[in-house]
């Protein structure tokens, strides 16, 4: 009896043991936060030329290694964040030329002796690149494009460059950083689906559809949202008109030109061709020049910097004849002539073309639908939670006030405190930082972290030294090339 | 109870005999010591006894102390349970169950004595092996999804009575190694990202021979007996094993699969797999005239462990190095009997096992820590046959990779793993 109790009582035990479940273990908690951990995990940064660090009309490594998303990388701690360096001189967005340099005062670019696709440094990097920023990218481009044959344009060559297709199973920009299995994701995309018509001299024609922007950023924001688990931060899009290839030539021109001040033209009487509103002239030296400026649009609000290069040659420049047609007096219009070849001019009476104007209505028609992009993206940022950094406000701030001791003014007007590259698009590597500090405000607040602010005077005064005189006519065309 | 354990003898057997068993997570690190139905109940204390066949694996010199001429074979039954939840913030608070598998490593032996000093013996045990399988939507199947290493030794030995008390034995092993590793495979790793999972890859093989051997000493007195015996480490080859890889066709990025498998192709890969070397020496006590206890101490040469490095045949196909850094270890390991009557024997035992496994090696592929197991069994003789049959309860418990908050995982993959594993045996013994 008392064995059988000892050996029913063994195996009872062994039932026992056998028949209880594993127990859940207590999740363990690291020593940080989500916000933290996703800091942590991988960046990826997804744009146009401004993700691209693209400057001065173009690509190159020196302008590269201080990309915005390079600079918030750095300020995150990321040891190998990788991007399509393209070594010196560089590639021009103009077929065959550099990016614009300065030469002896002037902006200008150089012709390209070599095939721009050997310049790419990194070419064999066996995975997608973290800046996927393509300089020419717009918002449909980046769930579409796999090359330069599927670009908006059907010719961006820096598709092929960057996405590497086919090696890279023809993906997209938003597929390859989804292969990368991103956990902070910054999309900034939009800017090229508004610039292209201000840098056309306000061709509205250029302006994307709302409707199509607004099903275009919902399908791309729905794809990384259903594809990655990537913490998701945005950026608006600032007024294509206050950028200084826009509005450098709004006030004055630059004094120390020589050049005279151009006096705001309308069309007062609206017979279709504008006239002098200032016909005061003062020809005595060092005093204010008002030459009547003569183009072919009216009710003009901006002359984009490729008309600084036209007038420089004349265009817009107005003739003894111009001046009759306005009403001046034969004998004045023939010392006005005469001042004007004084003072360097060249007077052609042939008008500046549309292509370099933007009138008032255009420039209405183009903020309008930036405001309306803008509000697309605070919507969608709602619904998919992403936060969105507020580059419009920031480049209206850097305008009227200056953000971190930098303009927003064009180098020929302001060399050491422009935050612009050359081409008056492009942010310069000042520019670039405060950029990366809008983001990083925007990262900071999203995930809780304290990510320290770039030091933007360690990127100020690229052009001090280098006194600025002139742009190249080539060379301000090549802004148009690609944006 | 008679009739079920019949029954689980029978199914043994037949599994035995269609060789068709597994091994599994058994001792700490990945050797198993279970090979008896007698010496598995008393925990693995038997080098210093020679009561069965089995001794041909615990302790070849003690062959020579054999009455009679045995075979003696069985077969546990292994029942690994595992679970997983990830650190916080990390992953949220789900737990992941490991798959429920069943392993079933042998012990089968013969031991002729051919006269009063000299026996020989030759026995089939597979002494390493892992096994351990997760669901497909584990979260850390790209670092392992189902793992299965098995080993089998066959080992002929000769014993010699130097005295009519002590004896020398040595043997040889005959290794046979098998690998099959399913793991997911991620292409676009990089700092901070471990890539996009395209698809998964199988790496199977089996070893070429490799040789090993044994020896082995046993003194045995009126009422105690000690042992020792020392069985040297294997370097198994593999030169042809096979990787296959498989993509997902449901990908977010279909292209991807065109990419990984361009890179990634079916193909040979070839590594080694070091088994330790390892020693028990322990001493057997008559305590009273029932019941006789044993205590022994092991020592594992786990540091030549260090790492698996898998060499792919193709060039464009990226070598893989994974880290183990394991430590050497040992284990304690205590068995009692009780001879209820002529017939019955009652058994058990406790066994420390130190984990050769250090935090950072500590992965899905094998979450071992400290072990605490403890045994019972019960004996039968009638006759020329014996039967033996028993339980352990192998307690594996918590382990974390989380140390004071800090992931201590090499790949990065933190979290809880809590284990444990139960095992039923039985063998059956027939003297000549």
């Amino acid at each position: 009896m008392k064995r059988t109790l000892i050996i029913a009582l063994m195996f009872a035990s062994v039932i026992l043991y056998s028949g209880c479940d594993l127990s859940a273990p207590d999740q363990p908690e690291l020593n940080a936060t989500l916000g933290q951990v996703v800091a942590q995990g991988k960046f990826v940064a997804v744009g146009n030329s401004l993700t691209a660090g693209f400057q001065s009309s173009g690509m190159v490594e020196t302008a590269q290694v201080n990309s915005y998303p390079a600079l918030i990388a750095r300020q995150l701690g990321k040891q190998s964040f990788q991007q399509p360096l393209i070594a010196e001189p560089g590639i021009g967005s103009t077929s065959g030329m550099t990016p614009l340099q300065l030469v002896n005062g002037d902006i200008t670019a150089q012709p390209l002796t070599v095939n721009p696709l050997t310049l790419l440094k990194n070419a064999t990097l066996a995975r997608p690149y973290d800046n996927l920023g393509v300089p020419g990218a717009t918002l449909h481009d980046v769930f579409n494009a796999t090359g330069a044959a599927t670009s908006a344009s059907g010719s961006n060559l820096f598709f092929d460059m960057i996405l590497r297709n086919p090696n890279l199973g023809n993906t997209t920009q938003i597929e390859q950083a989804i292969l990368l299995n991103p956990s902070l994701m910054i999309l900034w995309i939009g800017n090229n689906d508004a610039l292209g018509a201000a840098l056309a001299g306000g061709n509205i024609n250029l302006l994307t559809p709302t409707a199509n922007f607004t099903a275009d950023y919902t399908s791309v924001l729905t794809k990384i949202r259903t594809s990655t688990h990537a913490a998701l931060i945005l950026a608006n899009i600032p007024y294509v008109t206050d950028i200084p290839f826009v509005n450098a030539l709004d006030g004055v021109i630059n004094a120390g030109m020589g050049v005279p001040v151009i006096s705001t033209v309308a069309d007062v009487n609206g017979d279709g061709v504008n006239e002098v509103v200032n016909v005061d002239f003062n020809p005595l030296p060092n005093a204010e020049l008002y030459v009547p400026l003569v183009t072919e649009e009216t009710g003009v609000a901006h002359l984009t910097i490729p008309a600084l290069s036209m007038y420089q040659a004349g265009v817009g420049v107005p003739d003894s004849a111009a001046l009759v047609a306005m009403g001046f007096p034969s004998l004045n219009a023939s010392a006005m002539v005469a001042a004007m070849k004084a003072n360097g001019l060249v007077p052609t009476g042939q008008p500046l073309p549309g292509s370099v104007t933007i009138t008032a209505s255009e420039a209405t028609t183009i903020k309008t639908r930036v405001d309306e992009f803008n509000g697309v993206i605070a919507s969608l940022a709602q619904t998919f939670q992403a936060p969105v950094a507020d580059m419009n406000a920031a480049l209206s701030v850097l305008n009227a006030s200056g953000i971190d001791g930098m303009s927003g003014k064009f180098v020929l007007l302001d060399p050491v405190h422009t935050a612009f590259s050359l081409d008056g698009v492009h942010p310069n590597d000042a520019g670039y930082a405060i950029v990366a500090n809008q983001f990083i405000t925007v990262i900071n607040g999203a995930l809780g972290l304290q990510v320290p602010q770039v030091n933007v005077s360690d990127y100020a005064g690229q052009y001090v030294g280098k006194p600025v005189a002139k742009i190249a006519l080539e060379a301000a065309e090549q802004v148009k090339a690609i944006f | 109870m008679k009739n079920n354990l019949k029954r689980l003898f029978i199914g043994s057997m037949l599994a035995a005999g269609l060789l068709t068993y597994n091994n599994s997570v058994q001792a700490g690190g990945f050797n198993l010591y279970e090979f008896g139905g007698r010496a598995s109940a008393l925990a693995g204390a038997i080098v210093a006894q020679s009561a069965d066949a089995s001794t041909v694996f615990y302790n070849p010199a003690g062959v020579a102390f054999l009455d009679n001429s045995q075979f003696y074979g069985g077969v546990t039954l292994i029942f690994p349970t595992a679970n997983f939840v990830g650190v916080s913030p990390m992953f949220d608070n789900t737990v992941h169950d490991a798959v429920q598998n069943i392993f079933t490593p042998v012990g089968i032996y013969y031991a002729h004595k051919l006269n009063d000093k000299v026996g020989f013996g030759i026995g089939l045990t597979n002494p390493f092996g892992l096994g351990l399988e997760w669901e497909d939507d584990f979260p850390g199947r790209a670092i392992s999804r189902n793992a299965l290493v098995e080993s089998y030794y066959i080992s002929p030995v000769v014993a010699y009575k130097v005295t009519p008390n002590f004896s020398i034995g040595v043997g040889a092993d005959l290794v046979i190694a098998k690998i099959d590793l399913i793991r997911n495979i991620n292409v676009f790793d990089s700092e901070g990202s471990p890539g996009y999972d395209v698809g998964e890859v199988e790496l199977s093989g089996s070893s070429d021979l490799s040789y090993g051997f044994s020896f082995s000493a046993q003194y045995q007195a009126e009422k105690w007996s000690v042992g020792f015996m020392y069985r040297n480490g294997i370097t198994n080859e593999f030169k042809d094993g096979d990787a296959a890889f498989a993509f997902h066709d449901d990908l977010t990025v279909p292209q991807a699969a065109a990419v990984a498998g361009a890179l990634l192709q079916d193909q040979h890969v070839s590594t080694t797999l070091d088994f330790p070397g390892f020693f028990s020496v322990g001493a057997s006590y008559q305590a009273m005239e029932k019941l006789r206890v044993e205590m022994d101490y092991m020592w594992f040469q786990w540091s030549v462990f260090d790492q698996l490095q898998l060499d792919f045949e193709n060039e464009s196909t990226p070598d893989q190095t994974i880290p183990f850094d394991y430590e050497d270890s040992w284990q304690l390991r205590l068995g009692g009997e009780y001879a209820l009557n002529e017939k019955l024997d009652l058994r058990a035992g406790y066994i420390f096992d130190k984990t050769p496994q250090p935090i950072e090696s500590v992965s899905p592929l094998l979450p071992d820590d400290d072990r605490h197991d403890i045994s019972v069994g019960i004996g039968y003789k009638t006759g020329r046959y014996v039967i033996d049959a028993g339980y352990m309860f192998v307690n594996i418990g918590e382990r974390s990779t989380v140390e004071n908050g800090v992931g201590m995982n090499h790949n990065g993959f933190n979290g809880t793993y809590n284990s444990r594993a139960d095992l039923f045996w039985a063998s059956f013994g027939v003297n000549f």
